[in-house]
């Protein structure tokens, strides 16, 4: 029995010391939760940049970058056609505050209509808020699918001795700060209907002796249901309702008054606004070359995934598989660029490794480090998709990218 | 000869209701009303967030058509039983004052522990709306009519009306119209796109879009009515629960004296 009460003891220290928990550790956002092969084939993101990872309260930081809808998106989602995106940034509760987001050089305040293969060029701008040191990603959120999270990082955000504000102009041309405005109407308003309410209650509950509760039953029990035996039996008496018609006056007055008020103080309001925007569609790409996946050979003994794919170079100048990016994540060519940041990778090995020359058809095979693929839960083993997606970087010697969504099925060397 | 009848059976129910009784204190009263208010506010709690959990968390949620329409049906439930518990046992006009009570307690320490504390959302973001000067109306007509039936014909309409009337003092301040990022749209709107909450995509909103519908473009008005109309279902819903899931069972097993 004592060891009962010592465990319920030490159970209930932890459920309290637990409440004094802040999130300023949180560093993941449950991004490796959602399977592998939908992240894979549902979108591919590139050139994710954050203007600055030190700030302080009040600094402006944008993250930018382009994220595709692939055309591999899965047909169980959104059925098969996502329609209506919104582009937003997964951190641990409102340490920053959004104040611009452009797609495709669009202001869009909400969501968007998007599309399967849509290519999108994103930039938020955010503006820091809360002291600490904060994961944060972009994520793009599609309807009736979830929300798809992109390549992060930690930004650092050190106090303002002047703290935060959000200034904001009315169309009354009055500046608010938005950290604080209203408070004290919806705290005050919310205390003065706490107190009528007491009033209320108080009056019924507490004098002492005269409103008695439990003992009450006694006589309620002997009524009809829709009686109160009136003055003579003296349970609800002459001075009850008067009192109670002083309460409800004041409620009533206060609330027809309050509104009266407010709707003179506040005029010129607004309903919500719904400003979904169609983003214009960004200059196309470059076409240098088509990419075909045929195979995506899983070898546990190596540790690797080797990615088989058919490149055709159609332009006039030789080209090279410069990355491969799937999910959140990119395995960079080490000949084109280097990896820098979490999320970024090193191809493990391509062949060949020359580049393709202008018109010609040539296999290559991108061999991945399959633990970097299994850390992020990108590896679907044991999933209902055995697949391999993403979108193939090709560069000529310009400089000029080509990128191809490529699929192909996951099939490993053993069990 | 019937009048005499009458006050001798008033006065034999006054004599029950002011004895004095050896056991039963106000120990007893204090227990009640107390243990009472975690359970009346969880199920108060439970009830609005089941229906209109999100229309509540957010000022850029609260708008005139939906908020209006489904927030008075889910809110009324569970004091229409109280008032039915309190009104039949103790003829106490209170069951729906003592709930937008209890829900206040509940939803504020919700707002400031959870939402302020843990992750620093502006409480002018994320307030709660207040149900006390509905449930206090609604307890008035009660009291003065002494009729289930018409306190859930005035009263629903009442607890509509309080409702909206009450929290759109403290709404419309966040309905004032700004220019922000090149869109006219409301501080609400402003709050929600900034205040990020990354895991409630602004498209998830059930708000007022627009439609042919609207009978000559009075969103709010038609929202209120039909708000109404509901309310009067879900007073009823709640007396069911109070007539026969609450005090039915207990009257079942309990030995009458």
């Amino acid at each position: 029995m004592r060891r009962w009460i010592l465990m319920a003891l030490v159970a209930l220290l932890g459920a309290a010391a637990m409440t004094g928990l802040r999130t300023h550790s949180v560093s993941a956002h449950g991004e490796t939760a959602q399977e592998g092969f939908v992240r894979m084939e549902a979108l591919g993101w590139w050139d994710v940049k954050f203007s600055k990872s030190d700030l302080t309260q009040n600094d402006n930081m944008t993250v930018s970058g382009t994220a595709k809808i692939l055309e591999t998106w899965p047909s169980n989602m959104s059925d098969g056609a996502p329609k209506i995106c919104y582009f937003t940034v997964v951190e641990p509760g409102a340490r920053f505050v959004l104040v611009d987001r452009k797609i495709n050089g669009m202001p869009a305040p909400q969501s968007f209509f998007c599309s399967k293969g849509g290519v999108y060029n994103f930039s938020m701008t955010l503006r820091a808020r809360d002291p600490g040191s904060w994961h944060v990603h972009p994520a793009l959120a599609v309807k009736e699918s979830g929300t798809l999270i992109g390549p992060g990082q930690y930004v650092n955000i050190s106090s303002s001795p002047s703290g935060f504000s959000f200034p904001l102009t009315l169309l009354n041309g009055k500046t608010i700060d938005i950290e604080g405005y209203g408070t004290w109407l919806v705290l005050g308003f919310s205390a003065v209907t706490l107190i009528l309410g007491m009033w209320w209650l108080l009056y019924w509950t507490v004098p002492g002796g005269i409103k008695r509760t439990v003992c009450r039953l006694r006589v309620a029990n002997e009524l009809p249901l829709n009686q109160d035996g009136g003055p003579a039996v003296g349970i609800i008496t002459k001075a009850d309702h008067r009192h109670m018609g002083y309460i409800t006056g004041v409620t009533v007055l206060l609330t027809g008054l309050g509104f009266l008020w407010a709707s003179i103080h506040y005029s010129g309001n607004i309903p919500l606004q719904v400003d979904w925007v169609t983003p214009p569609t960004p200059a196309a790409p470059a076409t240098l070359a088509t990419a075909q996946a045929s195979n995506a050979i899983y070898d546990p003994n190596a540790n690797t995934v080797q990615v088989i794919a058919t490149v055709t170079n159609t332009s006039k100048s030789p080209v090279q598989v410069s990355a491969f990016r799937t999910g959140n994540v990119s395995f960079l060519n080490p000949l084109s660029s280097l990896p820098h940041g979490d999320y970024e990778y090193q191809i493990k090995s391509l062949s060949p490794q020359d580049p393709i020359g202008p018109g010609q058809t040539q296999q290559v095979t991108i061999t991945l480090d399959a633990q970097v693929l299994k850390n992020l839960e990108l590896l679907p083993l044991g999933q209902a998709q055995y697949v391999v997606a993403g979108v193939l970087e090709l560069t000529d010697g310009q400089g000029t990218r080509n990128f191809d969504t490529i699929q192909a099925s996951l099939n490993p060397t053993s069990t | 000869m019937a009048t005499a009848t009458i006050d001798l059976e008033a006065l034999r129910l006054r004599e029950i209701g002011e004895r004095k009784y050896k056991f039963i204190d106000r120990k007893w009263d204090a227990m009640f009303w107390i243990t009472a208010g975690f359970v009346v506010g969880a199920a108060a709690n439970i009830t609005h967030l089941l229906f209109a959990g999100d229309w509540d968390f957010w000022t850029d949620w609260k708008d005139r058509q939906w908020w209006m329409t489904i927030t008075p049906f889910a809110t009324i439930i569970i004091p229409s039983a109280l008032q039915y518990i309190q009104w039949r046992a103790w003829r106490f006009p209170t069951g729906a004052t003592y709930t937008a009570v209890c829900l206040f307690f509940c939803t504020w320490i919700g707002r400031l522990v959870q939402w302020k504390f843990f992750i620093n959302m502006p409480i002018n973001f994320v307030w709660s709306a207040t149900w006390i000067p509905a449930g206090i109306i609604t307890d008035y007509v009660l009291l003065k009519s002494r009729s289930f039936i018409l306190t859930s014909l005035i009263g629903s309409a009442t607890w509509t009306m309080a409702f909206w009337m009450s929290n759109y003092i403290m709404l419309l301040p966040f309905l004032q119209p700004t220019k922000f990022m090149d869109h006219t749209l409301t501080v609400a709107d402003v709050q929600g796109i900034s205040y990020i909450r990354a895991q409630t995509p602004e498209y998830l909103r059930v708000i007022e879009h627009g439609s042919l519908r609207t009978f000559l473009q009075e969103t709010q008005y038609v929202s209120l009515a039909f708000g109404t109309t509901l309310c009067v279902f879900g007073y009823w819903v709640g007396q069911f629960i109070g007539r026969r899931l609450s005090v039915w069972p207990i009257f079942r097993y309990l030995k009458q004296y």
